[in-house]
């Protein structure tokens, strides 16, 4: 019985350290979409609408991912910009861009806190 | 030799979470014997292997969870337990009309997940005994 639960912790931990591992590449890969996401407005590029897609649906698995391994923090912050990207890609891309490029910056921050901690 | 192990499906498009979940499952005792990324796969294999229980996540590629509810039709012979960030009463509602069993939010601590999942395959695995003698 002991053996199966410290077989169970040890599946545990592997499974948060290789989730910290995607966080790295998540974050790398979230920054080089913020720089195709606010370089231009102009709507008929369309790497500008694949980069929101895109980071629409990191940020998904984000949201609910960073919460089952315990960062709450970082899954608050991934839930709201998820659904200011929502609303934005339902607008057809015309509502307030300038709120999702703070909330982009807030949660990179929260991503590198998140790496740092563990 | 006769498997009486209960045997889970896991539902979920983020990897992470669906080899964290399987850990779960298996420290209480099910066997994974299958594993899905979105919602068109998850509805062959409860169709196909008729799992005991299948923890199924709500917002995923091609058909949702919901959606995978209504056209599967298993709610009473699968144990389901949906997954969710979301909190939307409506889709709480609609699923629970479909015959959900039980509800997570993907932020419940997994020692108190684990006890969740117990606790709703209990009593699930009760009625079905109760209504089958």
């Amino acid at each position: 019985m002991l053996n199966l639960q410290s077989e169970f912790e040890e599946k545990l931990n592997t499974a948060k350290t290789n989730y910290l591992k995607s966080l790295n590449e998540k974050h790398t890969l979230l920054g080089i979409l913020k720089d195709l996401m606010f370089k231009t407005d102009d709507l008929k590029d369309e790497n500008l609408i694949n980069a929101f897609q895109e980071a629409y649906g990191y940020i998904h698995k984000l949201s609910g991912s960073s919460a089952m391994f315990g960062f709450s923090e970082l899954g608050q912050t991934s839930n709201k910009l998820e659904l200011l990207l929502k609303e934005f890609i339902g607008s057809n891309y015309s509502s307030d861009k300038k709120i999702i490029c703070e909330n982009f910056e807030i949660l990179l921050n929260e991503i590198e806190k998140a790496i740092k901690k563990d | 030799m006769i498997n009486l192990k209960p045997r889970a499906l896991v539902v979920e498009d983020e990897e992470h979470i669906k080899d964290l979940l399987s850990y779960i499952l298996e420290s209480i005792g099910f066997e994974i014997t299958g594993t899905a990324d979105n919602g068109q796969t998850a509805l062959e294999l409860l169709q196909s292997q008729k799992p005991d229980l299948a923890v199924m996540d709500i917002n995923m590629p091609y058909l949702s969870g919901t959606e995978v509810l209504k056209r599967c039709n298993c709610a009473e012979e699968t144990c389901i337990i949906m997954l969710t960030a979301l909190t939307d009463e409506d889709t709480v509602k609609e699923c629970l009309a479909l015959g959900v069993s039980y509800f997570i939010r993907k932020d419940t601590p997994v020692p108190k997940m684990i006890e969740l999942i117990k606790k709703t395959w209990e009593n699930f695995y009760n009625q079905k005994t109760e209504t089958i003698s």
